[in-house]
C-alpha cells in the first residue's frame, strides 16, 4: 500500500464529551502494523454535530458518525483491507 | 481602572510564617466602579497564626469599608482599635495597616499606621513623599501616629508596600543583622531597572521570594507584599462562540485580525470560522493534555486556541477557587487563566449562536450556556482580580 489512510478524529466539545476522548486513547493503543498505514490528525471541530451523532471521525474524506472505541478499530481495519 | 488610557495594576503575594497554616497578614483590594477608585489595604495582626489573622482581617475589612464611605481616617483608626479584641497576654489590641486610596484622576492618598514605610518608585529611583504626622491617642499603648501622604500617580510609577516580614527578613543574620531594610530598595530597583515592564504580580512574588531567601527559606514572620503599577494596559481578546448570523463571520474574523493585543479563541467552531475567513492553518496539539478537556490547537497570529464551553467552565472554577499558581506544563484552562491574569483590559467577544447539539438534557451538566459562564468570568475578573472587562455580543 503506497498511500496512507487519512484518519481525522474530531475533538470538538460534543465529540469529546460523547466519547471522542476514548477514541484518542484507542488510537494510541493500536498495533504498529495498523498505525503504519494511517496518517492520524485531529480536528477542533468537524462541524456536523448538530445533524449527526457524535463522536465523529473522517476517514479518507468519509464522515462516520457515532463511532465507539470498538467500531473505530473495525473501521480502520476495513479501510486498510479495502485499500490494499 | 482606566485613567487616560493608563491602567492601574494591583497585585499582591504573601507567604505564611514557617509552620503556620494561616497568614497573620491580610490584604484586600476593591474597585469602586461608580467612583473609579481603587482602595487597597494591608494589615499585619499582632503575633501570628489564627489570632493575628482575625485581627488583620477585622482591620482590613473595617478600613476598607470606612475608607470607601469617606469616613475620617482618625475616626476609622479609633473604631478599628476599639473593635479589635484584646490580646490575653499582652493586654493590647493591635494591628498595623496601610491604606492606599487612588481616585479616578490618579490622586493617591496613603495612610500608614505602624507599618513599614511604603516605597514610591518613579523613573528609576525611589521618591520620598512628605508625610503628615497625626497622633492617635491610645490608652493601652501610649500615643502612636498615623502617617498620611498624598501625591499624583504618574505613568510607570510603582507603589510598593509590605508587612514587616519583608523589611525585617534576614534579621540577625551576619549579612543583614538589622534586617533587609534598604537592601530591599536596592533589590527592587535592580529588578525594575533590569526589566522596565515587570508586572505588579511578578514583582510582588519576587520580593516575597527574596524575603524568604533572606530568612534561610524558613520565614520568621508572615510576609506580604502589595505592588501597584500604573501602566499602559495590556489588552487581551477572548473570542468565543460563532456569531448569531453567519453573515457576521467575516466581521468576527476581522475583529480578531485587527485587535491590538493578545488573542485567545475558545471554541472549535469559532476557531474554524477564523481559520477559514483569514486563511490561517490550524493544528491540534496533542502534547499538552488535560484529561478533563479537549486539546489545544495552534493558529498563526493567535496566541491560544482552545475548546469552548468545557474549557471556559474550568477557567471559571479556577478563578473562583483563587488557586492560580500553576506549573509550567499547565493544561488549556490554566493557560487561559494565566493569560487573563497577565492582562489588564480584557474584551470578551461572545458569539450568540446556540449549538443545538448542546441542548440535549442527557449531556453532562458542565455544558452550561456560554453566556452565563462568560458573565460569571467577567464578574470574577472584575471583583476578585480588578481587571477591566467588557463583553460584546455578536
Amino acid at each position: 500500500m503506497t498511500n496512507k489512510i487519512n484518519l481525522k478524529i474530531c475533538v470538538g466539545t460534543m465529540c469529546y464529551v460523547m466519547g471522542g476522548a476514548e477514541l484518542k486513547d484507542a488510537i494510541e493503543t493500536l498495533p504498529a502494523e495498523l498505525t503504519e498505514h494511517l496518517n492520524i490528525t485531529y480536528s477542533p471541530c468537524l462541524g456536523c454535530c448538530e445533524t449527526q451523532r457524535p463522536p465523529l471521525i473522517e476517514i479518507n474524506g468519509k464522515r462516520i458518525a457515532g463511532v465507539s472505541k470498538i467500531n473505530l478499530i473495525q473501521i480502520v481495519k476495513e479501510e486498510i483491507r479495502n485499500a490494499v | 481602572m482606566k485613567n487616560n488610557d493608563n491602567f492601574i495594576e494591583v497585585d499582591f503575594f504573601q507567604k505564611n510564617k514557617a509552620g503556620n497554616v494561616v497568614c497573620g497578614d491580610s490584604f484586600m483590594s476593591q474597585k469602586l466602579k461608580g467612583e473609579g477608585r481603587i482602595i487597597s489595604v494591608l494589615s499585619d495582626g499582632l503575633g501570628s497564626g489564627i489570632k493575628a489573622c482575625v485581627l488583620s482581617t477585622l482591620t482590613v475589612t473595617m478600613a476598607m469599608n470606612f475608607t470607601a464611605m469617606n469616613e475620617s481616617i482618625l475616626q476609622t483608626s479609633k473604631s478599628i482599635m476599639n473593635t479589635l479584641p484584646k490580646d490575653m497576654v499582652r493586654k493590647i489590641s493591635y494591628s498595623t495597616f496601610c491604606i492606599c486610596d487612588i481616585d479616578c484622576f490618579a490622586n493617591v492618598k496613603i495612610i500608614e499606621y505602624e507599618s513599614p514605610a511604603y516605597y514610591l518608585f518613579r523613573r528609576g529611583q525611589f521618591i520620598d513623599v512628605p508625610k503628615k504626622k497625626i497622633p492617635v491617642e491610645r490608652e493601652d499603648l501610649g500615643n502612636t501616629f498615623l502617617w498620611i501622604s498624598e501625591f499624583k500617580l504618574e505613568k510607570e510609577d510603582r507603589i510598593i508596600f509590605f508587612s514587616d516580614g519583608v523589611s525585617q527578613s534576614g534579621m540577625g543574620s551576619a549579612s543583614m543583622p538589622f534586617g533587609w531594610e534598604d537592601g530591599a530598595k536596592t533589590y527592587i530597583a535592580g529588578l525594575v531597572n533590569q526589566r522596565n515592564d515587570i508586572s505588579a504580580k511578578e514583582l510582588a512574588h519576587k520580593i516575597v521570594a527574596q524575603a524568604e531567601k533572606n530568612d534561610g527559606y524558613s520565614l520568621k514572620d508572615d510576609t506580604s507584599c502589595c505592588v501597584i503599577y500604573m501602566r499602559k494596559p495590556r489588552n487581551l481578546l477572548v473570542c468565543t462562540g460563532p456569531p448569531f448570523d453567519e453573515k457576521n463571520d467575516k466581521y468576527l474574523a476581522n475583529r480578531v485580525k485587527e485587535f491590538r493585543g493578545r488573542k485567545i479563541l475558545c471554541g472549535g467552531t469559532t476557531a474554524t470560522i477564523i481559520s477559514r475567513e483569514l486563511g490561517l492553518k490550524m493544528e491540534v496539539d496533542m502534547d499538552i493534555v488535560d484529561k478533563e478537556l479537549p486539546p489545544l490547537s495552534h493558529m498563526e497570529g493567535v496566541d491560544l486556541v482552545t475548546e469552548g464551553i468545557l474549557t471556559l467552565g474550568k477557567v471559571e472554577r479556577i478563578l473562583t477557587s483563587g488557586n492560580t499558581e500553576f506549573h509550567k506544563e499547565a493544561g488549556p484552562a490554566e493557560q487561559v487563566v494565566r493569560m487573563l491574569l497577565d492582562s489588564d483590559k480584557i474584551t470578551l467577544l461572545v458569539g450568540t449562536r446556540i449549538n443545538i447539539a448542546h441542548q440535549d438534557p442527557n449531556l453532562p451538566v458542565e455544558l452550561e450556556i456560554r453566556r452565563n459562564v462568560v458573565k460569571k468570568i467577567k464578574y470574577l475578573l472584575e471583583t476578585k482580580y480588578l481587571k477591566d472587562v467588557e463583553i460584546m455580543y455578536i
